[in-house]
């Protein structure tokens, strides 16, 4: 007579088994004593498992509701494709870039086309920023307009062409930089300038770093080797009264500034740097091209500082 | 209510018991089981129940790992051997209990870690089925593992059982 395997009984117990093995083994079972008693032995070990398991259990656990997790995961979706939107961004800037060099390179190639608008809030193109020929920021929160070519008047025209083919003037606002806010969380050394938002705006083309909806009080502007848009320095009031500043320079110095200030014992703290409008120029009878970042700097979490940071246009 | 959301109320438990059988931390455990369950909601897997087991081990593996790492680097800087994790105080519930949750650990840590993760996996609920394909083994080889782990869990513990009789004595 074969009896039942061990395995074969720990299954039957855990109805592991199809219907059919069941007959088969409970027949069995019916004429076989010595399986009867290794069933019993087995039953006895799994109760006493369980048992045992049992007591290395956790305690009352009781799981938070549903929604707070798809809330979190909802989350983490758009923080993963906000991600991936700017990767694929600066892989489009990149290849842009070359292409647009090579262009301005070779005396002999077709001219080709000025790269038209990718432009993700072009719906609201009042506050845009002007941004010169073949450039190729790859700033999600940037406009990129035919303008005008980056030799001759790059700055200097008045209006500001849209993606959809019109145009507008650039808005001059006029605003004085606030006395008393000589604050607060930075070292500043002489070469540093207060100057009007207009002013700032002449500087650099209209490209000035600012979070929306938050009064600007101060704007200082360090000019770097003149040929380059000027370091600049934004300071605006966050809503909680804290004062936030808004560095954008070629990334050397912006990085050598940050870490200026970020000293031990300071406050201070810093937004994870973001990119913002190259700088072009030519020399040599060629075009070069300068990297340019941005960064929020204040006596705030640096979670807040990057979202503050992502929050900036340049206007 | 969507399938995962189902699962998620009817498995919470059964993933955290899992994972705290692993890591031996409640807290510990109970986050683990969010991730999972957070990762579930972005990939929506076509088997979710063997899909959460599987990434709910994957977490408790990489959790182990850290913590080695971070024992080595606890011993390298106080220059003294770290103990491993126990089982959390429990305040509220009482010594012999206490002693008994840290039996049970050391009889699953004297298990092999494929024995233990069988063993574990029918605990939270799952089939023979869905236990050899976690685990890639043939599902007739789940009862013999099982089987082999049921008695090697008992054993373990009642020799450590009788260890500590011998020493009081």
């Amino acid at each position: 007579m074969r009896h039942v395997p061990e395995a074969e009984l720990h299954a039957y117990l855990d109805q592991a088994l199809s219907r059919s093995q069941c007959i088969e083994i409970e027949t069995h079972l019916a004429a076989c004593f010595r399986c009867q008693q290794e069933r019993d032995a087995i039953a006895g070990l799994r109760d006493r498992t369980t048992a045992l398991l049992a007591a290395a259990a956790p305690r009352h656990v009781s799981p938070p509701p549903y929604a707070i997790l798809a809330a979190r995961a909802q989350t983490r979706r758009q923080r993963s494709w906000q991600r991936s939107a700017v990767w694929a961004a600066s892989i489009a800037g990149a290849v842009i870039a070359g292409w647009g060099l090579r262009t301005a390179l070779d005396p002999h190639g077709e001219p080709l086309p000025v790269p038209v608008a990718v432009n993700a809030a072009a719906a609201l193109p009042t506050e845009s920023p002007m941004v010169p020929a073949a450039t190729t920021d790859s700033s999600p929160a940037e406009l990129i307009f035919s303008a005008p070519t980056h030799s001759g008047a790059r700055w200097s025209n008045p209006t500001v062409r849209l993606a959809s083919g019109g145009s507008l003037p650039r808005r001059q606002v006029s605003l004085p930089a606030a006395a008393g806010t000589e604050d607060v969380s930075l070292s500043l050394d002489d070469q540093w300038a207060p100057v009007s938002l207009g002013e700032a705006e002449d500087a650099t083309g209209g490209l000035v770093p600012v979070v929306p909806d938050l009064p600007v009080l101060d704007i200082r502007m360090r000019w770097g080797d003149g040929q380059s848009r000027p370091l600049l320095i934004v300071t605006q009031q966050h809503s909680s009264g804290a004062f936030i500043h808004i560095i954008e320079g070629p990334v050397t110095e912006v990085a050598a500034f940050v870490s200026d200030q970020l000293q031990p014992g300071t406050e201070v703290k810093s937004s994870e740097p973001g990119r913002s409008p190259p700088d072009y120029r030519e020399a040599a009878g060629s075009v070069h091209r300068t990297s340019r970042v941005l960064a929020v700097v204040a006596r705030l979490p640096v979670d807040s500082l990057n979202l503050l940071a992502q929050e900036v246009v340049l206007k | 209510m969507t399938e995962l959301e189902h699962l998620y109320q009817t498995m919470f438990s059964s993933v955290v018991r899992f994972l705290y059988r692993k890591v031996w931390d409640q807290d510990r455990a109970e986050d683990l089981a969010q991730e999972v369950f957070i990762r579930a909601m972005a990939h929506n897997p076509e088997k979710p129940r063997a899909w959460i087991f599987a990434v709910a081990a994957n977490l408790a593996r990489d959790e182990a790992r850290s913590a080695i790492r971070r024992r080595k680097h606890l011993t390298l800087l106080t220059n003294d051997p770290v103990t491993l994790a126990r089982p959390d105080a429990m305040a509220d519930e009482t010594m012999e209990h206490d002693e008994a949750m840290a039996q049970v650990h050391e009889a699953l840590a004297a298990l092999s870690p494929r024995d233990r993760e069988v063993l574990l996996l029918w605990d939270a609920g799952m089939s023979y089925q869905e236990i050899a394909e976690q685990t890639s083994l043939a599902v007739g080889a789940v009862g013999t593992t099982l089987a082999r782990a049921r008695r090697r869990l008992v054993e373990a513990h009642d020799q450590n059982e009788s260890g500590r009789h011998a020493a009081r004595s």
